[in-house]
């Protein structure tokens, strides 16, 4: 994967949970009436999950380069 | 799978549609025009607007192709394939590896949904390739709908086959119990978010390619003779775009086996 790829991917990811705890937090606050507090709490939470999800990605993406480091390293052995 | 949430912009579309006629006698890069929705055939049921657009017809046309062509490939299957067993043995191939490597041996009763979003997705993209044609994936109303779908559909399979030990999915192992507080919450929005980073990440990789490529073809013209640049760059770019039409269906269909794995062994 290109370096522009995997730049998108971690922003997508980012901006994904940021967008999700937005929601949820709109969402709590319309039906509990407590704006604007559920939407700071979750706005948090959702930087919480961005760093979770970012950090997800990135270790799947390691785990895949080494593992092709280690097939050509393999190939070549052979 | 013409959604009622289309149907909204539909309407709008084909009011603006009207007014842009003029516009587009002249020479005027509009790189959005290719996204509008218009309808085909007005269709009101209930009072909401279902009408036949042209995002339904792409739609129609990706899943006829997609069918056409494993109906096709398998009419009079051979030992030594031909050309067209090839192809349908191929993307047969794809998706069985996909799902053996990624879910496993339970994951094998969900392969007729898993190639079927497979092919309509690919399809979807690479038919979008064609001037003039629509390319259903990039709105985010139909990209959505086909993630929040999946992820509903995943998680009820987690539920059914865990139970309540479903909720471990929720909390990573060895952790403190008091961190619950922070954890939990965390860990659910970051599943939530599941179905949005699907949906935009296919979205915005079609959207993106295909203003992309409508803006260099708006320089060419323009340009005149200089005009030559952006059009050796467009060839380029146009056949990253194929590139990034097989990637995104594979992406799509490979994220999807994932969360699965994750419903069914949870991590």
């Amino acid at each position: 994967m290109s370096g522009a790829a995997v730049g998108l991917r971690i922003a997508i990811e980012i901006m994904a949970a940021v967008a999700a705890g937005v929601g949820i937090g709109f969402a709590l606050d319309d039906w509990l009436g407590t704006k604007p507090w559920m939407l700071i709490l979750f706005c948090i939470l959702g930087f919480g999950a961005a760093l979770v999800n970012v950090m997800r990605t990135a270790r799947e993406l390691e785990r895949k380069r080494l593992e092709a480091k280690q097939k050509a390293a393999q190939a070549n052995r052979d | 799978m013409a959604s009622t949430g289309h149907a909204e912009t539909a309407k709008n579309a084909a009011a603006q549609h009207g007014a842009d006629v003029a516009h587009h006698s002249d020479k005027v890069i509009d790189p959005l025009h290719q996204f509008e929705i218009w309808s085909i055939l007005d269709i009101q049921i209930g009072g909401f607007d279902v009408s036949f657009t042209n995002s339904a017809l792409w739609m129609v046309i990706a899943a006829v192709v997609a069918f056409g062509i494993m109906k096709l490939g398998m009419r009079n299957a051979d030992l030594v394939p031909g050309r067209m067993q090839n192809v349908a043995e191929m993307l047969y191939g794809i998706v069985a590896n996909m799902i053996r490597d990624n879910v496993g041996d339970e994951g094998k009763k969900y392969f007729p949904i898993i190639f079927a979003l497979f092919l309509f997705l690919l399809f979807g993209n690479v038919l979008g390739m064609i001037p003039y044609s629509f390319t259903f994936t990039s709105h985010l109303a139909v990209t959505f709908f086909m993630a929040a779908v999946i992820f509903i559909v995943v998680t009820i399979i987690g539920i059914v086959r865990h139970g309540t030990h479903f909720l471990r999915l929720f909390f990573p192992e060895g952790a403190p119990a008091w961190t619950a507080v922070i954890l939990v919450p965390i860990e659910l929005v970051s599943y939530l978010s599941r179905p949005v980073s699907l949906s935009v990440r296919l979205f915005a990789n079609m959207m993106v390619g295909h203003i992309l490529l409508k803006v260099l073809g708006g320089f060419a013209v323009l340009m005149g003779a200089a005009g030559i640049l952006p059009l050796t760059l467009l060839v380029g770019i146009t056949a990253l775009e194929f590139l990034v039409a097989a990637l995104q269906a594979y992406v799509f269909t490979i994220l999807t086996c994932i969360y699965l794995h994750d419903a069914i062994h949870l991590h």
